[in-house]
């Protein structure tokens, strides 16, 4: 008599009604979890329709479906700038494009910190992309981000530069230095962001319920400001240049109404550094690739007093009220 | 139509653009600012470079005062056209970056601070001249004394 070996390690197969069993039990959850999702995506659609400005670090996710709405409802004006413009410092609602706005301008602010022409002109590209027509653009003209030393001068915003990216030709690869895309891992991120926007928009989340504006340094020295503008004369192949000018081709190319202003400066607290005869000639070679391309601009540069500032040109409350009176007038004399 | 005219306009929009981007050459890095061209000017030299092959080759602290001397030499011969005559005297200060971890958003190293280590400082009359032909110093001629060069600062331990 042979005695059965013990059936010892193999997994006996779930007879059919536990089987049955398990399958309900996941395709509840996955229907609770497609629920939830749904649900959170209603919620966080509705709470991130058309924040008053980009969040810091907004994602693609955002900026995807805020071209959209744009598209569906397209703005006068469309502003587009750096952390000047943006508010840095400042509430959302004290912003000059804000106070613009209560004056009943109808407007888009697409300004953001660390801005740069490049991202400009691929947020132009992607606004004529996806059919936004804007009535008219107002362009900010910042000569710090002309400056090669500058941490933002060949930076691409991941949020642009993820919807820009099919955008980009060879040559724009190598002058604005941009990392290949992470292949099936960015593919596995778009698709999780698509899919879920509590995810897709988490920084834009974050920033809309915790906001804490950033405290500007008390003690402000021009020693603090000696690496911000490059006083050489500007190159043509200057980064900010090429794409200043490709900017304005585009905005000539689309027959699309256009002002630029140069960013006010604190020339006060910057004396030693910008007042010569070379800061001049820069601030006129930006204006001259504008204006070959029909684009008028004014020049803020030293429009507003120092105590306007918190520093080399970030404006406080007071400094972006009097931008707003710059802004409001200079619209009215061009009567773009 | 109006597709069509959108089309063409949008193909139109892309060609001038392309050609507008295409006009310019790539350019180097310019590792040299100048943060004040005239009265006391200030030119700023970024030897991240350098202090990088100064820490990889294991230089003695004579062979990387030379190197950094020579190369401020060099930002300011390279860079005298965007001065003022009227400069008093020409500061470089040379600085390097420190480089931290990758940002995983841009793919690129983030800057963990930058440092000060060395300053040199000529007279502008020598400045704009060619007193024992500075600006083409040779590799091996030394250099001259009336050239002031001072370390500030601490380079990277080798």
């Amino acid at each position: 008599m042979s005695a059965t070996p013990p059936n010892i390690g193999a997994a006996k197969p779930p007879d059919p009604p536990q089987r049955a069993g398990v399958m309900v039990i996941a395709g509840v959850v996955v229907v609770l979890l497609a629920v939830l999702i749904a649900g959170e995506n209603a919620i966080v659609a509705q709470r991130m329709q058309h924040l008053p400005r980009l969040a810091t670090d907004f994602s693609a996710t955002y900026l995807d479906r805020e071209l959209q709405a744009l598209a569906e409802e397209p703005p006068q004006t469309v502003f587009l700038g750096d952390s000047v413009l943006w508010g840095y410092g400042v509430p959302a609602g004290d912003i000059a494009v804000a106070r613009l706005s209560a004056r009943g301008l109808t407007a888009e602010n697409l300004a953001f910190k660390a801005a740069n022409p490049a991202n400009d002109f691929f947020l132009l590209r992607l606004l004529h992309d996806r059919g936004v027509r804007p009535r008219r653009v107002v362009l900010e003209i910042n000569q710090q981000v002309f400056n090669p030393f500058d941490q933002s001068y060949r930076a691409l915003h991941p949020g642009v530069l993820a919807l820009a990216r099919p955008l980009l030709t060879p040559a724009d690869v190598r002058r604005l230095r941009v990392a290949p895309d992470a292949g099936p891992q960015a593919a596995l991120e778009r698709a999780a962001s698509n899919l879920w926007l509590v995810y897709g928009m988490r920084s834009d989340l974050r920033e809309s319920l915790f906001e804490r504006l950033p405290t500007p340094p008390p003690h402000i020295a021009s020693d603090m400001f000696a690496m911000t503008y490059d006083q050489a004369p500007l190159r043509k192949s200057n980064v900010g240049l090429v794409y200043l000018r490709a900017t304005a081709a585009l905005l000539a190319s689309t027959h699309t109404p256009a002002l630029a202003f140069l960013t006010p400066v604190n020339h006060a607290l910057l004396h030693e550094f910008i007042d010569n005869p070379q800061y001049g000639a820069n601030k006129r070679r930006l204006v001259e690739a504008l204006r070959e391309h029909g684009i008028a601009t004014v020049d803020f540069d030293s429009a507003l007093p120092s105590r306007d500032f918190f520093d080399n040109d970030h404006l406080n409350p007071q400094g972006q009220r009097d931008l707003a009176e710059l802004l409001a007038g200079a619209l009215a004399k061009t009567k773009l | 139509m109006f597709r069509g005219s959108a089309v063409a306009a949008l193909l139109l929009a892309t060609l001038v653009t392309s050609a507008a981007l295409a006009q310019d050459q790539d350019e180097d890095d310019l590792p040299v600012l100048v943060a004040k061209p005239g009265g006391h000017a200030l030119l700023i030299w970024d030897a991240t470079t350098q202090v990088t092959d100064i820490v990889k080759n294991k230089m003695n602290d004579a062979a990387a005062d030379d190197v950094l001397e020579r190369g401020a030499l060099a930002a300011i011969a390279s860079n005298r056209d965007a001065l003022s005559r009227s400069a008093s005297d020409v500061t470089v200060n040379i600085i390097f970056k420190k480089i931290g971890a990758i940002n995983p958003e841009y793919g690129t190293p983030t800057y963990a601070g930058v440092y000060k280590c060395a300053v040199l400082k000529m007279d502008g009359n020598d400045v704009f001249g060619k007193r024992d032909g500075w600006p083409t110093l040779a590799a091996s001629a030394p250099i001259p004394a009336w050239v002031h060069f001072s370390l500030v600062g601490q380079l990277p331990p080798r």
